[in-house]
């Protein structure tokens, strides 16, 4: 007995030792010397805690003044078909049913699901476009709403993906990696801009099911998740259901004082502990046992969407009143936007069309039209829009051919990951402008691609961060959100 | 060919200033602090130094042939280069005959201060007169207050060209012959004539070079060097277009909207900076709830807004004067703000954009910001400004953005307003015309179960504040008669639960619609032929009998699903009961190879040993794809009195003809039995 007890000493003064010095005091000057980024250990956590939940660049250590505040990204996961929504391409109407030339395809991989074909019968869209605002932007009949707002927002319709299915390229767009296991642009944003508002989480996610496909892709909460940054940093989801942030309420027959009681009981004990211990995630668990006190008023009051007018219900749709819906999800992403959250993901799922394209876009579009365009107008009118950087857009594009046999009025369309469109608004972004353009058959781009990697550049960038400066050390390797790529794209930005 | 060796000069000439000058360290060193007899020997390293030397002489005698240097810089540098040359050799000679230390020690000493400036002049060479000097912050040209009096080629053009063309085109280097850091220089023009024609884009170099595609070798800048951004190509290309001469002040010349949009950038880059706040003043705010945080590293600008607009007092306002001209950006919404302590603004001499949204303030409060000379955004969302607003907004020079959505503002006059003051962006209202007469969405009608043995609670769920919702139990439309929901209610029989919702200036919603069916024996056992598939093993077979039924989802943990084989099942009363209908609910989700049965056989038991057929069903094959739905399977028969039944579903074998994959082996998801 007498030897474990004298181990243990030996073992803690060991680690102490280790610990305090190397890292902390080691830790603490190597950040001050190098400036941010590069320090990264234990050190820095601590420090991050300590001073209310500050991000490493924020008093005034960000690289540029930023456009933006704050992100609302309105993911529309599954892949929609930039055929049917905004790239208009005459050819593939002309075309119908004649084979994708080889001279355009050019050996572009194929996914399982449609390396069988015999044949890649081309197929344009069944929705006519049409060309809107003074911009003359041109969308498809499918978003009438969106239409009305073209002057507020920059269509790029040349981004490109590396990755060929669901999993991986939304992986690679929210994380800058293919595998995962590093953190999303949520968490990086958190680390780096810290939080505006005590209350609330610095990034929430909200999740809807779309009616195009109902039973499409599942996500996974590691795409909101922190990788190897502070679990601080992770994405708080907030459900449609009864208990918005699942185990947040206190059981019945427990009231806030006993809960008060109960916490801070907690937290003497998890201070000696981390005394002891010297682990940063003990004090990350204490603050976050703060955070879920105060989040059992503040989540409810900014969930509870009943004290907003009728002509506020009116621009979002009747499905706003109902939650767990695209619409409702939308509103809440401005409520969430006003109270100060940095970071407001949303997925839509259900863009999936492999078959039965027509009919489901038709559904999934409606979805989502009339209340992404109500975000934009409602933001601003608030005067939100000129800081709130809106995006609006999928992991990849589909095939310019059909999946499956060709119908009169049937098709469906494969991934394609060469070309895609997606929208941006606010936040400093060019409005009213198209940016990028793919070939006649929608197929490759000719002019001013836009990667992934770029994209996550011009958001950090827009948001005050040198992507190429914030980088955070973990195993001895250097990390960045674009990891060893991307460029600003300068010729959106206002 | 010769030209070549000349390129190698840069590369060589760094041989004999290290190798000598670390002879030189290693030789003093031994001089002053060895004492051991033993003295090392310099002879290899000295010649190494003299052979780079005359290497280095020969190659930069080479190089000074291609011309496009400062000629006196040149000769200095060329003349002490030989003599350096010669220097080496001859102290390598003084080396190995000069037998006294000390004279040697001179000699030495004299050859290093040649080197020295040898070096000195070379590096002014390449590196421009003067390169070696303490860096200074660099210059930057004032413009003036009013930037239509600035002079284009001098305060707006020539600051571009310093920057990034007067490195090689100055009267050190020349490149091209060409000189651009004066007026005589650009107008003489380089040894491929003139630098620009005015007026002619196309006939002037100056910018046509900077167009090449950067792999072409006659783009300038050359690559590597700091290139000119599309912006400051734009202005030049504009300059050269409009000028007729090269004293032209702004104002004589018609500017278009890229130009206006850089000088825009130009003047907000000029705009005098203030000093930067420490972070000690910024963090002191803290403790009056106000949030003052700097903008970037590389500026002096201070964002303001507001932590807790609950705990906000007025007064507080007044502790911000002390930074008050590093502020850019005010935001000080939803709080409760009156108009006097608005005036305290107008001390916010820099102020770009504030934010009064949802404050109560009127327009008496935004005429004391009328002097701010740099507010471009005004927020006035939500507050109970009046028409007399725009009196003081007209006097707002910078003004460019103003918000006035949800204020007493009419739209007509807002109309009006807009016409009269097109450089004003005014946001201020949405049309809801264009969102038509919208239908409600129907509520939800939820109960914990849709089976039920004695009687169910039922609950109508909506969110839509304000709305009604009416419904019915006998599957009939709702209408204006039909009850009001106001709290859950039981249901004591299979009902069919109607609902729809209704609200002024709403279309009513569709009606939502809910089957509660009440079954009349409970199955006392089940037992089934075939294990499920170990992926939707849900409960097991008790899931068959729990009254929960799966949902449209096969992943939802109450389907058994059976992956290409054929399903018996046996369920026991626990007693003889008379039975007229047996029901078995099924699955069809066609994107996840789940279809019907192809059919279902019923047979019935008193003893559970000889079975007599009750009924069976062939089930027709989807023609085409459909959505993924529930289907119950009910077969009738005559009552009769039994204990047993056995239901034998068959397999549909694989996804048929049309689907996407046809022939592969496909699933039978299964839940429920209700015997009735």
């Amino acid at each position: 007995m007498h030897k474990e007890i004298k181990d243990r000493q030996y073992n803690m003064n060991r680690r102490a030792f280790l610990s305090k010095t190397a890292l902390g005091i080691g830790g603490a000057a190597l950040t001050s010397l190098l400036g941010c980024g590069l320090g990264g250990g234990g050190g820095m956590a601590e420090e991050q805690i300590a001073s209310k939940l500050n991000g490493i660049l924020s008093e005034g250590k960000l690289h540029f003044a930023p456009k933006a505040k704050r992100v609302i990204y309105l993911f529309q996961s599954g892949g929609p078909s930039q055929f049917e929504l905004f790239d208009h391409k005459p050819l593939l109407n002309k075309l119908r049913g004649q084979d994708l030339p080889e001279s355009v395809r050019q050996g572009q991989r194929l996914t399982g699901m449609t390396s069988g074909q015999d044949a890649f019968p081309l197929v344009g869209s069944q929705f006519a476009f049409n060309k809107y605002g003074q911009s003359g932007t041109e969308m498809s009949d499918l978003l009438p709403y969106t239409s009305k707002v073209v002057d507020d927002i920059c269509v790029i319709k040349s981004m490109h993906t590396e990755a060929i299915n669901h999993d991986p390229a939304i992986t690679f767009f929210q994380t800058g990696s293919q595998q995962p296991g590093r953190p999303c642009i949520g968490s990086w944003l958190s680390y780096g801009l810290g939080s505006t508002n005590e209350n609330l989480p610095t990034f929430t996610v909200l999740l809807s099911r779309g009616t195009g496909r109902k039973f499409g892709q599942p996500l996974y909460s590691r795409l909101w998740g922190n990788g190897f940054l502070h679990s601080l940093h992770q994405g708080v989801q907030f459900r449609s259901a009864k208990d918005p942030v699942l185990f947040l309420q206190d059981p019945k027959g427990m009231d806030r004082k006993q809960r008060r009681k109960m916490i801070d009981l907690v937290a003497d004990m998890n201070q000696q502990h981390m005394e002891e211990f010297g682990d940063p995630e003990i004090s990350s668990r204490i603050s976050q046992y703060e955070m879920a006190y105060r989040m059992q008023t503040s989540v409810p009051e900014i969930m509870d969407t009943s004290g907003e007018p009728d002509h506020i219900y009116r621009m979002y749709g009747a499905e706003s009143m109902q939650p767990g819906t695209f619409a409702a999800n939308a509103l809440l992403a401005r409520r969430l936007a006003e109270k100060g959250v940095r970071f407001i993901q949303l997925y839509h799922m259900g863009w999936d069309q492999h078959d039965n394209l027509p009919g489901a876009i038709a559904n999934q579009a409606r979805d989502v039209d009339q209340a992404s365009a109500a975000l934009i107008m409602d933001l601003k009118q608030r005067g939100m829009l000129d800081d709130t950087l809106v995006v609006w857009g999928g992991e990849f594009g589909r095939t310019n051919y059909s999946q499956g046999i060709l119908t009169d009025t049937n098709y469906g369309r494969d991934h394609h990951p060469r070309c895609f469109s997606i929208w941006m608004a606010g936040g400093g972004v060019k409005p009213g402008i198209t940016y990028g353009k793919t070939d006649d058959f929608g197929y490759n781009i000719v002019e001013n691609p836009v990667h992934v990697h770029d994209f996550q550049a011009t958001l950090l960038h827009q948001l005050g961060i040198n992507h190429e400066k914030f980088i955070y050390k973990y195993q001895g390797r250097r990390f960045r959100l674009t990891d060893v790529a991307g460029e600003v794209i300068h010729d959106i930005l206002a | 060919m010769i030209e070549f060796i000349g390129r190698f000069h840069p590369l060589l000439l760094h041989l004999p200033i290290g190798a000598l000058l670390y002879a030189f360290a290693h030789w003093s060193f031994e001089y002053f602090f060895s004492k051991a007899d033993k003295k090392t020997d310099f002879t290899f390293v000295l010649a190494i130094g003299a052979l780079s030397a005359i290497a280095s002489a020969v190659s930069g005698w080479i190089l000074a042939n291609d011309g496009g240097y400062d000629e006196s810089l040149l000769d200095w540098h060329k003349y002490l280069g030989i003599g350096t040359a010669v220097g080496s050799v001859a102290l390598l000679w003084a080396y190995r005959s000069v037998a006294n230390q000390k004279t040697f020690g001179g000699i030495f000493t004299a050859f290093i201060v040649l080197l020295t400036l040898t070096g000195h002049y070379g590096g002014s060479l390449t590196h421009g007169e003067g390169f070696l000097s303490f860096p200074e912050a660099e210059e930057t040209v004032k413009l003036p207050d009013n930037i239509e009096e600035a002079h284009v080629f001098s305060d707006l053009v020539m600051p571009i060209v310093d920057r990034k063309c007067v490195s090689c085109h100055n009267p050190q280097k020349s490149k091209g012959k060409l000189l651009l850091n004066t007026l005589a220089g650009w107008q003489k023009g380089g040894e491929n004539g003139a630098v620009l024609m005015m007026g002619s884009v196309a006939e002037s170099p100056l910018i046509g070079r900077t167009l090449l595609p950067k792999e072409d070798e006659h783009h300038m800048p050359p690559s590597g060097k700091l290139q000119l951004t599309n912006d400051e190509q734009n202005f030049l290309a504009w300059w050269i277009e409009n000028m007729k001469d090269y004293d032209h002040q702004l104002g004589d010349l018609k500017t278009n909207e890229k130009v206006d949009a850089y000088l825009e950038a130009l003047q907000a880059a000029h705009h005098p900076q203030p000093e930067r706040p420490t972070a000690r003043e910024l963090a002191d705010l803290e403790q009056y709830g106000i949030i003052a945080s700097l903008q970037s590293l590389d500026d002096s600008w201070v964002d303001v807004r507001l932590e807790n607009a609950a705990d906000f007092k007025p007064e507080h306002l007044r502790k911000l004067r002390g930074i008050a001209p590093a502020i850019q950006y005010l935001d000080v919404s939803n709080t409760k703000l009156t108009d006097e302590d608005v005036a305290e603004f107008s001390r916010l001499e820099n102020v770009a954009s504030i934010n009064l949204s949802n404050c109560d303030i009127s327009s008496a409060a935004v005429s004391e910001l009328e002097e701010l000379p740099y507010l471009s955004s005004l927020n006035l969302y939500g507050t109970q400004v009046d028409s007399t607003v725009f009196a003081s907004l007209a006097k707002m020079e910078s003004l460019r953005k103003v918000y006035l959505w949800e204020t007493p503002l009419a739209e007509v006059g807002l109309k009006k307003w807009r016409a009269s003051h097109p450089e004003l962006e005014i946001i201020g209202g949405v049309d809801f015309a264009q969102f038509g007469n919208p239908q409600l969405v129907p509520p939800i009608i939820s109960a914990e179960q849709d089976l039920f043995t004695d009687s169910l609670l039922v609950e109508l769920i909506t969110k839509a504040p304000k709305a009604t919702i009416r419904y019915t139990l006998d599957g009939s439309q709702p209408n204006e008669q039909s009850p009001v929901y106001e709290a859950p209610f039981h249901v004591y029989s299979t009902s069919e639960v109607r609902a729809i919702l209704s609200l002024d200036g709403w279309t009513d919603s569709d009606p939502a619609s809910s089957n509660f069916i009440k079954s009349r024996y409970t199955i006392e056992q089940l037992t089934a032929s075939v294990e499920p598939h170990e992926s939707y093993t849900a409960q097991g077979t008790s899931t068959l009998k729990d009254l929960k039924k799966g949902g449209n989802s096969f992943g939802d943990g109450r389907w058994l699903g059976y992956l290409g084989d054929d399903l018996k099942l046996t369920a026991d009363l626990g007693k003889a009961e008379e039975v007229s209908v047996v029901t078995v609910g099924t699955l069809t989700d066609q994107n996840a190879y789940i279809h019907l049965p192809k059919s279902i056989k019923v047979s019935v038991s008193k003893d559970g040993r000889r079975y007599v057929p009750f009924q069976e069903k062939t089930i027709p094959e989807a023609e085409g794809p459909t959505e993924a739905m529930v289907r119950n399977h009910s077969l009738r028969s005559e009552p009769t009195m039994v204990r047993y039944i056995r239901i034998e579903i068959e397999n549909l074998g694989g996804n048929p003809e049309w689907h996407p994959a046809p022939g592969e082996p496909c699933w039978l998801f299964v839940d429920e039995v209700l015997v009735e």
